[in-house]
């Protein structure tokens, strides 16, 4: 599928272009509003008998001109951040953070299973949002830079073939480069969307902000300075308008893409159809900007409702369940552009290097949905605390049974258990006898800051209750949160480094 | 001071405490773990009859929106705080214990009575 990488590379750098235009022209007009210069070309000529009228056009060249530069420098500036930093920024805007194997095995697992079945050079990483909401998103500019986001709701609410499913899918949005495009066009569409804001702003200020009777006698700019006003609004109110077009003209074709890459992977395109119905079943909510809503694998902005006008990102999901339903008999690009065709009418959507490959074989369902089916609410709470741990829970478990979880912000020291009303604390890792202290201590002190040796302290003990999250206090006041299927018998403070021994 | 709410896990279901005033927020999500989507719904539902009484005013802790007054039918009624979006249930905690004692106020409510039973082991008054 190299056309779509080559394709989409060309796409980023027309992208870059057009948006350079945009900022040139939005530049210029903003610039000749702020800064007119009037040439008194009638110097000398008290009679005006050889007033030059016409020139009156040129008063709006030099403040357009610096506008102009300033709109490239900020391009520039633009494209750097959204090329080399717009994976950060998208992800740090959707809150989400990233988690490690332990944290959620059974996601990580699946995100290696479709590295390899994608053989994408490396493995992305793995971000969760902690939001109750169904959505995923991919960004980064290539496979080295790439990370897969998904919402707790989705791990609460998915089973292991349906996550599947949406992983694959993202994934294939990395393997077609598709992330590059996307991260670079939110940010730069995500910029103007802004700029135009704080124009609309200004003119509603100017336009509005008292009467021109005692405003004092400021001269009007003339014609020329009133079009150069109706181009900047008009621009102003234009910008956002035609980033999101260059957007929405592009993305719908590669869900459906990515929908294919997600089959041909996975060789189970029940398992997007099953994600794509619970996340269309959905009633929850994520909240998300306007430039980055058509990152996610389905609109957050659009609902669930099928959403088939002109400026929809992504094709209805009936369809594009329809589509992934009516595979039948093994799975392949040249399978998947027939079912298209069939569902959505005429129209090539995968290129000649795709439609070669030959079909694979379905795979049956994974057999332990079923009894994943029956395990709901633990998959439910096991979420729920993977995004309780994001956001810096502790949690205590009490004699009784009762698990108890604090949030951050809760500050009282000690907590009584609401069950069964005995105290209950942080379970702390305690200091034991010195074990292997160094018995000679170094005559000079430690050169590096963060105390990251295990030999500048003595290990620590702590029970460990397997099972479920667990905090434990560290001597140094940290609290280091242990996730369930954590299964080692020691861990590291991140605070001070000391190690913490599970007895 | 005021506290956020804690979270209580029992037999895999959870629900929101107050450490300072001992009432409780039943989550949607939680009841819908508890009874089932469908059934979850129609027991809010059923517990959003609106009720006109004189109380101060509670903000639901998911939205912060201003919470309506309901009672359940039986007697003595009891009153509750209901999240006008669907979010979720408050009791305070004398409410708690009346609501407990009854059933039948809505659809499902005597799982959920059963399940509150559960986890306030000392509330539960004894028959």
């Amino acid at each position: 599928m190299w056309e779509l990488i080559r394709a989409n590379k060309r796409r980023s750098v027309a992208l870059l272009l057009l948006m350079l235009a945009l900022m040139l022209s939005l530049g210029f007009v903003i610039g000749a509003a702020l800064f007119p210069v009037s040439f008194n070309l009638n110097y000398g000529d008290p009679y005006g008998r050889h007033a030059y009228p016409a020139m009156d056009w040129l008063s709006v060249l030099p403040g357009g001109l610096l506008g102009m530069a300033v709109a490239s420098v900020i391009w520039a500036v633009q494209a750097m951040v959204a090329y080399f930093r717009g994976g950060a920024i998208l992800l740090s805007l959707s809150g989400a953070k990233p988690i490690e194997k332990a944290d959620h095995p059974r996601l990580f697992n699946v995100v290696e299973e479709m590295t390899i079945a994608s053989s994408l050079g490396k493995m992305p990483r793995v971000y969760v949002m902690d939001d109750m909401a169904m959505n995923a998103f991919a960004a980064g500019r290539d496979p080295d830079t790439a990370c897969v986001a998904v919402t707790a709701g989705l791990l609460a609410r998915l089973n292991r073939d349906e996550l599947q499913g949406v992983v694959a899918h993202e994934i294939s949005h990395i393997v077609n480069r598709d992330v590059l495009f996307m991260t670079m066009i939110s940010i730069m569409a995500g910029t103007v969307v802004m700029l135009s804001e704080v124009v609309l702003r200004m003119f509603r200020h100017g336009l509005h902000g008292g009467n021109a009777r005692y405003r004092g006698g400021k001269k009007g700019g003339g014609g020329a300075q009133v079009i150069v006003l109706v181009i900047a609004l008009v621009f102003a109110l234009l910008a956002p308008l035609l980033a999101q077009l260059i957007y929405f003209a592009v993305s719908r074709k590669r869900e459906y893409l990515a929908d294919a890459g997600a089959a041909v992977y996975t060789r189970f395109p029940g398992g997007l159809a099953g994600a794509l119905e619970k996340i269309g079943a959905d009633t929850h909510q994520l909240v998300v900007s306007k430039a980055t809503a058509p990152m996610y694998i389905v609109n957050p902005l659009q609902g669930a409702r099928a959403f088939h006008g002109f400026f929809a990102t992504h094709p209805p999901l009936e369809e594009r369940i329809q589509i992934l339903r009516s595979l039948a008999g093994g799975v392949s690009y040249a399978k998947y552009q027939t079912a298209y065709n069939q569902v959505h009418g005429k129209g090539q959507l995968i290129p000649q290097s795709g439609l070669a490959v030959a079909a694979a074989p379905l795979r049956a369902a994974d057999p332990g949905n079923a009894a994943q089916a029956g395990a709901s609410h633990n998959q439910f709470r096991e979420a729920g605390d993977l995004a309780r741990n994001l956001n810096g829970f502790r949690f205590l478990s009490c004699a009784c049974g009762a698990r108890i979880k604090l949030p951050p912000a809760f500050a009282m020291q000690a907590v009584q258990c609401p069950r069964c009303h005995a105290g209950v604390a942080l379970s702390a890792a305690r200091e034991n006898a010195p074990v292997t202290q160094p018995s000679a201590t170094p005559r000079t002190p430690p050169r590096r800051r963060k105390p990251a040796s295990s030999s500048a302290h003595a290990p620590l003990m702590a029970q460990r209750n397997a099972g479920a999250w667990q905090s434990v206090q560290c001597a140094c006041g940290a609290v280091k949160n242990v996730a369930p299927s954590f299964e080692m018998s020691q861990t590291v403070c991140a605070q001070c480094g000391r190690e913490i021994h599970f007895m | 001071m005021k506290q956020p709410l804690i979270a209580v896990e029992y037999n895999g279901i959870e629900v929101d405490y107050c450490v300072l005033c001992g009432g409780i927020w039943l989550d949607q999500g939680e009841l819908e773990l508890l009874l089932g989507g469908a059934a979850a719904n129609r027991f809010l539902g059923a517990m959003r009859e609106g009720a006109q009484v004189r109380e101060q005013t509670r903000r639901c802790p998911i939205c912060r929106g201003a919470m309506n007054k309901a009672q359940t039918e039986a007697t003595p009624p009891v009153l509750y705080d209901c999240c006008g979006r669907g979010h979720g249930l408050w009791f305070d905690r004398h409410e708690l214990k009346l609501f407990m004692q009854q059933s039948a106020a809505a659809p499902g409510s005597e799982a959920v009575a059963r399940w509150l039973n559960d986890l306030f082991p000392e509330e539960t008054p004894h028959s």
